[in-house]
């Protein structure tokens, strides 16, 4: 019984321990690991056997450092489809719709350039992920691979209580479907603990 | 026995202290805010392009790093093809929830913070030239928000949501639909909403 408590107890302590570190300043220059959550908006096509999709799009992204200045990141975006009219002068799309998208990939930074709190950043990315279409023939899942750049800034704060790291970002992605090379990209917000 | 009700007691306070210290790591929303947006919507309906804009009014409730709240608004609304559109007036209203995701700290004064929403109201269209449509709405939104911690307490705050709004009135969608505009999937109901504002 003893035992259990005592063993209990040393556990909370570690983890309390644990805790409080998050708060205390970083003993090196290296910055920690850190987990980011944050959301993109931004617009893309989808190429189509006859036509392309337009998109307008609402991400939202989790990313976490796997090894060094390798980043692995996940996003699901909702997307807002429209084919354009035939018509030139009509205003109306020939299609709406909506989808759903997954990404997984990778992300690597290959250039940096830090000025006091603020660290400007240029990365190259790269994955694949799968989409859930309305397409004027019905619906269609369709496999992807992506690679595209980053560029933006964080600004990092050495501690805090709440999220360490604020980053803006510009984004653009080719993303390659069955039917040709389409694109992606947008601006991102993104919160790093 | 005991050693069991013993872990499980202590299981429980460190899942309460664990929840408060996470609650602690936010600045706390005030108990009672209103805010005014300026909103844009921009959909379908039943396939159709759709779109509009107008003032949103919010009544917020909040505590720790959540906030309950009511809103409405109103919308000067276009239907249809540049030919066939008609103009009507929209009036809608829900009641949702709003939680702070993630807070970045400037220092003690304010901080930028990414919100998570979710609503459910209902919007009613009167069109110019005769009917109406009465819709449900569900939307789902992130948020991108700055917030002063101090008097006068003053909230920017940008929010994008994706709105289901399902309806079943396919009589009048089919009279402006030219083409292969109406979609096969339900989900052609529904759209985006962008609103940028502030709140007190």
């Amino acid at each position: 019984m003893r035992l259990a408590i005592a063993v209990l107890l040393l556990l909370a302590s570690a983890a309390q321990a644990e805790s409080l570190a998050y708060d205390e300043p970083a003993p090196t220059s290296t910055p920690p690991p850190l987990t980011k959550l944050g959301f993109r908006l931004g617009g893309g096509s989808i190429p189509l056997a006859d036509s392309a999709l337009a998109a307008v799009q609402l991400g939202i992204g989790v990313e976490h450092a796997v090894f060094g200045k390798l980043r692995m990141f996940a996003e699901y975006e909702w997307l807002w489809l429209s084919v354009a009219p035939d018509d030139p002068n009509a205003m109306q799309p020939a299609f709406t719709g909506s989808g759903q998208r997954t990404h997984l990939g990778v992300r690597r930074a290959f250039a940096t350039k830090r000025v006091h709190m603020i660290r400007f950043y240029a990365d190259v990315e790269a994955g694949g992920g799968l989409g859930l279409y309305d397409v004027p023939t019905g619906a269609a899942a369709v496999p992807h691979a992506f690679a595209g750049l980053r560029g933006g800034y964080q600004i990092v704060k050495r501690s805090a209580r709440a999220s360490r790291v604020l980053e803006t970002e510009l984004s653009v992605r080719a993303i390659v479907v069955e039917h040709g090379v389409g694109f992606g990209g947008g601006l991102g917000f993104y919160w790093g603990d | 026995m005991r050693l069991v009700a013993g872990i499980m007691m202590l299981a429980v306070l460190s899942r309460t202290a664990a929840a408060d210290d996470e609650e602690a790591r936010v600045h706390p929303v005030r108990p009672l805010t209103t805010g005014l947006y300026f909103t844009g919507l921009g959909g379908a309906i039943d396939g159709v392009s759709t779109g509009g804009m107008g003032p949103t009014v919010e009544l917020a409730l909040g505590a720790g790093r959540t906030q309950v709240f009511v809103e409405g608004g109103v919308a000067w609304m276009q239907y249809g093809s540049l030919e066939a559109r008609e103009a009507g007036f929209m009036a809608r209203g829900g009641v949702g929830a709003r939680w702070i995701a993630r807070s970045f700290e400037l220092g003690d004064e304010a901080a930028v913070e990414m919100t998570l929403d979710g609503l459910v109201g209902a919007d009613k269209i009167w069109w110019e030239h005769g009917g109406r449509l009465v819709r449900p709405e569900l939307g789902l939104g992130v948020g991108l928000q700055m917030r002063k911690f101090h008097a006068p307490h003053v909230h920017l705050r940008f929010i994008v949501r994706v709105l289901f709004t399902p309806t079943d009135d396919d009589g009048m969608t089919a009279a402006r639909c030219t083409g292969r505009c109406a979609s096969a999937s339900p989900l052609a109901n529904g759209g985006m909403m962008f609103s940028i504002g502030g709140a007190l």
